[in-house]
């Protein structure tokens, strides 16, 4: 998933770029109101971490901005300014959460997660694909009840395609909401990622969920295939 | 008394009824003393009448008594004359059918020496002078005293009327000459004599002389002497007289002819007296009347002064009532200013510190009130605001580090790392701390600012030195950043009794300042110079400038003209307020001018130290800022 940061404080920015690519996110961040508005309306994010008090434009000029503009990411609004007025502006300019300064980071991630799941409206925290399990909160993968050990990425990418499952995920797709913006594009990433995936979930079992449609992309099997 | 309303209304209603007793009282007294005035003056005039009428009454005893003892002198004297005048002729008693006759019986009294009682006829004579017509008798010319009854004569009823009705006497006597020889006198009399007094009688003979005496116990009396004839007479009469009748029947009367006789004139003298218990008792009565009519008149003037009282009284009642009633309403009318206005401080609350009213509505004596009121409100509305937006600021500012320490930490211990990574994560935890330290200094210092308990350390300080260490502090700083440090300090050394460590903390703050806000490849001046009896430095930067509005504020805490932060600058918006804090306890002062070309802080501090009254912070900042 990919998140844009929008915060001014460089410690804290580096910290939660750390926290959040270790999690699995591909993490783009800007420093001012300037290059945050640059980079949202460049690339599509997932979610969009904002906070208020940016130099030169600030946090809800940005928000309304965006969604004036039809910008229809999920923002949420990490910042330190906590009064309930703030916070109703906040979500009433169109934050889908607010969460405020000191935070644990657990929190957030989980708020983070939560808003993913909603942009694929998805409910249950487990996704299920014939006897594969994604618990996309602990973070594991079952195949036929066996644990699967996946590098974050390995794990973005297979919830990627599992939040897609049915439909056939272009490689520009994957490309898009899984690599941040240092990421080196290089032709066959996306396709080793695959390769490494398929070793993994696939290779010791008989019904091979990741499919390739040449020309297209990936997926993974639907439900009645 | 602690309510205005009470008291004015207390006040209010003593004046007017001063006011209004005093006025009652002088229109009382004025109105008793012109009534009185009168009153006097009416007693004078009637007393002058009655003083006037008991003349008039004494004036007309004396009258009548004249009248009396001229008619009866006329009458001796006629009788006197008679009798000269029949003796003269021979013509007596034998012709006389009454001859016999002795005289009057109401004159028994009378000395039977000559012949004045002798003819009847005299008498009888003159009480018939004019018988026939008495119209033209003139009563007091021709009185006529005597009138016949039967063989004796009686008093006139006409003289004497007034004293038979009321009831007593009068009393008369004559004397022929002043040798007390009687003549006649009255019934009245009895045997009381009034005696003569020749002495006056011959010196005093024309005039008449009036006394009063006691004639006889219980009997007083008013007397008039008089003598007759008057001298003028000189003893010669004309006399008319009846002819003596004729002899034979049928034969004419001769007519009377008058005639001038010369006859011998006997001084006669007659004293006339009247009662005088019936001129007394009119005497009386009149004082009475005049007594009477006094009281009435006294009776009326308290009449009317009990009437004014009362007039006084309702109207004093009616008035009081009324500026009772006024006086409250006025009172009141009076108060509602500031009815109004107690009403609406009472609605000012922490939550709205607008004062609701109408300010221009006000009376004159209230608006400057109103006005500092609400200049004051607004400031404690702004002071409030600021206090709060401080509490916000400082939350913030706290916060963000803290979030990022926290943050840096809690991905710290998400997995096992290398050393390396740790030593990066613990340098960040480091900054994260260091950066928090700066802001609890910064906060602290203005704290103690506030509370007044910063130090002034005042020691001999070159100025020159002083910022050439500053510039070699933030030269790397400025190089880094692509800015030109320029510096333009004089050639000598500028020693000034000053606090190192605050100027020192005042520069650096100011160029940081200059580094943040300045343009890219811009440039930094700055400039020592000395002045007559101060130190002049300016920090000049190439940056954007400060808007005129910001300007004001640029001293206050945590403001910025920028709401939006510079990353990793534990600045806050407390750096100038410092500064400015630390200027004033030097004693200095400092200012800015800004452009879009630049901005230009100037402090300037003293040679010597501050006296310490002077360097303590100026009260007014320290309100505003916190």
């Amino acid at each position: 998933m990919r998140v844009l940061l929008v915060e001014d404080h460089k410690p804290l920015l580096r910290a939660l770029k750390r926290g959040l690519e270790e999690e699995g996110f591909a993490v783009d961040t800007a420093e001012d109101g300037e290059e945050a508005d640059f980079k949202a309306r460049g690339a599509g994010y997932d979610v969009v971490v904002l906070d208020l008090m940016l130099p030169k434009v600030d946090g809800l000029t940005l928000l309304r901005s965006w969604r004036k503009a039809g910008i229809n990411m999920h923002i949420l609004i990490l910042t330190a300014k906590d009064t309930t007025e703030d916070k109703v502006r906040g979500l009433d300019l169109g934050a889908d959460d607010y969460l405020t300064k000191p935070f644990q980071l657990e929190e957030l991630m989980a708020r983070l997660r939560a808003l993913v799941r909603r942009r694929h409206q998805v409910k249950d925290p487990i996704l299920r694909i014939h006897d594969l399990e994604i618990d996309t909160a602990a973070r594991t993968v079952k195949r036929a009840g066996q644990a699967i050990h996946l590098t974050p990425r390995e794990f973005a990418l297979l919830q990627f395609l599992a939040f897609h499952r049915g439909k056939v995920v272009t490689r520009t797709m994957i490309w898009e909401h899984l690599y941040d913006e240092h990421d080196e594009n290089t032709s066959n990433v996306v396709d080793v990622y695959i390769r490494y995936l398929r070793t993994k979930i696939d290779n010791n079992y008989e019904k091979k969920l990741i499919l390739t449609r040449w020309g297209e992309g990936y997926m993974v099997r639907g439900d009645e295939e | 008394m602690k309510s205005i309303r009470l008291s004015l209304i207390v006040y209010f209603l003593l004046l007017s009824t001063a006011a209004l007793g005093t006025v009652s009282w002088l229109s009382y007294r004025m109105t008793e003393t012109s009534l009185r005035e009168r009153q006097r003056d009416s007693e004078d005039s009637i007393r002058l009448q009655s003083q006037g009428d008991c003349g008039r009454v004494w004036t007309e005893l004396d009258r009548r008594l004249l009248v009396q003892a001229r008619a009866l002198a006329r009458s001796s004297l006629r009788t006197v004359h008679y009798e000269a005048v029949h003796s003269a002729t021979a013509i007596t008693s034998v012709l006389t059918p009454f001859g016999c006759f002795q005289a009057p019986l109401w004159l028994p009294q009378f000395p039977k020496q000559g012949p004045p009682f002798g003819n009847i006829l005299t008498p009888v004579w003159l009480a018939q002078q004019n018988p026939a017509n008495p119209a033209k008798r003139d009563p007091l010319r021709e009185p006529t005293l005597y009138y016949p009854r039967f063989t004796h004569l009686e008093l006139s009823d006409d003289l004497m009327a007034e004293a038979h009705k009321a009831g007593h006497m009068d009393y008369f006597q004559s004397y022929r000459g002043f040798d007390g020889q009687p003549m006649q006198r009255s019934e009245s009399m009895g045997d009381v004599w009034f005696t003569l007094d020749p002495e006056h009688h011959q010196h005093e003979s024309l005039t008449e002389k009036f006394d009063e005496l006691d004639l006889k116990p219980g009997v007083h009396v008013r007397r008039v002497t008089l003598r007759a004839p008057v001298s003028r007479y000189s003893g010669k009469v004309f006399w008319t007289w009846p002819a003596p009748p004729v002899k034979g029947k049928g034969g004419k009367q001769p007519a009377p002819s008058p005639r001038l006789v010369d006859l011998p004139t006997p001084t006669i003298v007659i004293q006339y007296a009247s009662d005088l218990e019936p001129t007394l008792k009119l005497i009386r009565e009149l004082e009475q009347k005049r007594d009477k009519q006094l009281a009435e008149l006294e009776g009326s003037i308290q009449e009317h002064l009990r009437e004014l009282r009362s007039e006084l009284a309702w109207i004093n009642a009616g008035m009081l009532a009324a500026l009772w009633l006024g006086g409250i309403l006025l009172i009141r009318f009076g108060l509602s200013p500031l009815i109004q206005m107690s009403d609406a401080v009472s609605q000012v609350s922490v939550k709205d510190f607008h004062l609701p009213l109408d300010i221009e509505s006000l009376p004159h004596e209230l608006q400057p009130i109103a006005l500092r009121l609400s200049e004051l409100l607004e400031h404690l509305q702004k002071a409030f605001a600021r206090e709060k937006q401080a509490a916000a600021d400082i939350s913030h500012e706290l916060r963000t580090p803290l979030a990022a320490l926290m943050t840096t930490l809690e991905v710290g211990l998400k997995k096992d790392r290398s050393p390396e990574e740790y030593r990066e994560i613990l340098l960040e935890c480091l900054g994260s701390g260091k950066h928090m330290y700066d802001l609890v200094e910064r906060l602290l210092t203005l704290a103690r600012l506030d509370a007044g308990v910063v130090q002034y350390g005042a020691s001999e300080t070159d100025v020159t030195e002083l910022a050439l260490d500053c510039a070699d502090l933030i030269r790397p700083l400025a190089k880094a950043e692509g800015l030109d440090l320029r510096l333009h300090l004089p050639d000598e050394p500028i020693v000034t009794q000053t606090d190192a460590t605050k100027l020192r903390e005042v520069l650096i703050n100011l160029l940081h300042n200059a580094i943040q806000y300045n343009k890219p490849n811009g440039s930094i001046d700055l400039v020592v110079e000395r002045t007559p009896n101060r130190v002049r430095i300016e920090v000049r930067d190439t940056g954007i400038g400060i808007k005129p509005e910001a300007l004001a504020h640029i001293f206050e805490r945590f403001y910025r003209a920028d709401p939006s932060r510079h990353a990793d600058t534990p600045h806050a918006g407390l750096g100038l307020a410092i500064v400015k804090s630390f200027v004033d306890l030097m004693g200095g002062s400092i200012r800015v001018e800004s452009s879009d070309a630049g901005t230009t802080f100037i402090v300037e501090i003293p040679l010597v130290a501050p006296s310490r009254a002077e360097a303590a912070p100026s009260r007014e900042t320290a309100i505003v800022a916190r």
